[in-house]
């Protein structure tokens, strides 16, 4: 059994479609990425996941549940956990409060002192802010700080909706980097990316989108050699 | 002497100050979570000023005594409010939230009018009332007590938002709806909080205010136009920013009245709210 399926979900936005039946497997400890252009319909998929986006046909099932129906901020408590594209953090709190947010649903407080100790680990510099508002860190630090407070959940699945965006080339390496990280600590991670060829790399499989729909899927290292990939979005 | 009178009337614009600053923090933190403005807001104190009143008139407990219970009963009215008729207008157009947050207005003056009739009542001999003399200045205990308990009504709020868990979720939710959804805070029972709170607020002040301010269904209205020029002033959505703004529109309202003539007090509180909107639209805590 997946730990999350998407089953033949459509989504609209007022009538509009932007995903056509889009079905999606990610089993327990993988990296899955969703690749594709601007409009592919990767960002509405994962909003769908998190509760964000209803979706107009399909299912989704996670863990075995179908939890189509469920409110978003029910959601987070099941074990999946978005990494929002643009980050949305909260910009008047401090970089602490930001994190503690992310354990909300969470009660045993010394495991939440845990994951912040984590949080802290995979990124010292949020320790170093910690008291800092979250809207004065640099687009790095803010990314970094978005991934910490999704973290915080104690996800077993982790969704992270363009983590390159804005930030400098080097950066993008560390939070890859950080990511493989996580994911090798036992958190399964589905990342979608316009950095196709970063986010194929470090990826067991990959989904090709677009205009909502999946017009190829396989390996990420298969993805990568294909040609089609290579011609139309590596420029190669 | 003159400049005795001065920190007088000072003094006084603080006193005054401290409660619009209490209706203020009410109002604003229903529009800093939910972007709606709720012209029913005055009518709130308007309940609070009367439960004071009913209470003291039928079983002659002191407005003091019966805070509690009055700020229980508007937190609850508050969320009652929410449930029957801001839920189902949430995603309206904002004409239709205002004319909903209008029509309440009208709604609960009608029934104070029709209820207790227009008249205007006053509480006599509360604990509160008295003189105090100090340093050559006079002030009546009742301003004097409304001025320390909204001190402590508004510092309770700004406890609660920025030191306790629910309170950075209702945060939170302000900032960024669907960010907070998910963290897990549900967006509905924080919209329901922040209605139960501002209620509360506007509540107290309306109990603070009973012991010296005649009570009468239309009473909100005194308030509610000066709540809006100190949301604007302290910037939509802060409480700190309400606290500050609260105290200085009063301070100008009685000083202005003081030194132009009472019947320009208002002129010169809104001259002042026309002042913030050319100048700093956000306010002087505001996003900008």
């Amino acid at each position: 059994m997946s730990m999350l399926s998407l089953q033949n979900i459509a989504i609209r936005y007022n009538k509009v479609p932007a995903v056509h039946d889009v079905s999606i497997e990610v089993e327990a400890g993988e990296i899955v990425a969703l690749v594709g252009g601007n409009g592919a319909g990767k960002s509405s998929a994962l909003r769908a996941v998190a509760g964000l986006n209803p979706v107009a046909a399909g299912k989704v099932v996670f863990n075995g549940v179908d939890i189509t129906q469920v409110p978003a901020h029910q959601r987070t408590g099941l074990g999946l956990s978005l990494v929002p594209e643009g980050r949305r953090l909260f910009p008047k709190l401090s970089v602490e409060k930001n994190l503690r947010l992310g354990a909300f649903t969470r009660r045993d407080a010394a495991e939440i002192e845990e994951s912040l100790d984590y949080a802290f680990t995979l990124f010292p510099i949020l320790k170093e802010r910690r008291q800092q508002v979250a809207g004065t860190l640099s687009g790095g630090e803010q990314q970094m700080l978005a991934i910490g407070r999704g973290l915080m959940a104690k996800p077993r699945l982790l969704m992270l909706d363009e983590p390159s965006w804005g930030i400098a080339p080097k950066l993008v390496t560390k939070i890859l980097d950080t990511i493989q990280q996580v994911n090798a600590s036992g958190i399964t991670i589905l990342l979608v990316e316009q950095n196709i060829k970063r986010a194929l790399e470090i990826a067991n499989r990959g989904y090709v989108l677009q205009t909502g729909r999946i017009v190829l899927a396989g390996s990420g290292r298969d993805l990568l050699d294909n040609p089609e990939i290579q011609k139309a979005y590596l420029g190669i | 002497m003159t400049g005795e009178i001065l920190l007088q009337t000072l003094l006084s614009g603080v006193l005054i100050g401290l409660i619009y600053a209490l209706v203020a923090v009410g109002l604003t933190m229903i529009f800093g979570v939910m972007d709606i403005v709720n012209f029913a807001h005055g009518e709130f104190l308007m309940f609070g000023m009367y439960s004071s009143f009913w209470l003291f008139s039928l079983f002659a407990l002191d407005p003091l005594i019966t805070l509690p219970l009055t700020v229980l009963m508007l937190f609850a009215l508050g969320l009652v409010v929410y449930q029957l008729v801001i839920k189902r207008i949430i995603n309206a157009p904002p004409l239709s939230q205002i004319f909903a947050t209008f029509g309440m207005m009208i709604l609960f003056r009608g029934l104070a009018q029709f209820f207790w009739k227009p008249d205007f009542r006053t509480i006599e001999n509360s604990y509160s009332s008295g003189k105090v003399v100090f340093a050559g200045l006079h002030f009546g205990l009742p301003q004097i007590i409304a001025g320390v308990g909204a001190i402590l009504a508004t510092g309770a709020v700004w406890w609660f938002i920025n030191r306790t868990r629910l309170g950075a979720a209702l945060e939170a939710t302000a900032q960024d709806k669907d960010a907070a959804q998910l963290m897990g805070i549900p967006s509905q029972r924080m919209f329901a909080l922040a209605w139960g709170i501002g209620a509360a607020c506007a509540g107290v002040a309306g109990v603070l205010l009973s012991s010296f301010f005649p009570i009468f269904p239309e009473v909100g209205a005194n308030f509610i136009l000066i709540a809006f020029v100190v949301v604007a002033l302290g910037g939509f959505g802060s409480v700190s920013g309400a606290f500050w703004a609260g105290i200085i529109v009063g301070v100008v309202e009685v000083v202005g009245g003081f030194l132009l003539g009472p019947e320009y007090k208002m002129a010169i509180v809104l001259s002042l709210f026309l002042l913030v909107l050319l100048v700093r639209p956000q306010g002087l805590m505001g996003r900008a």
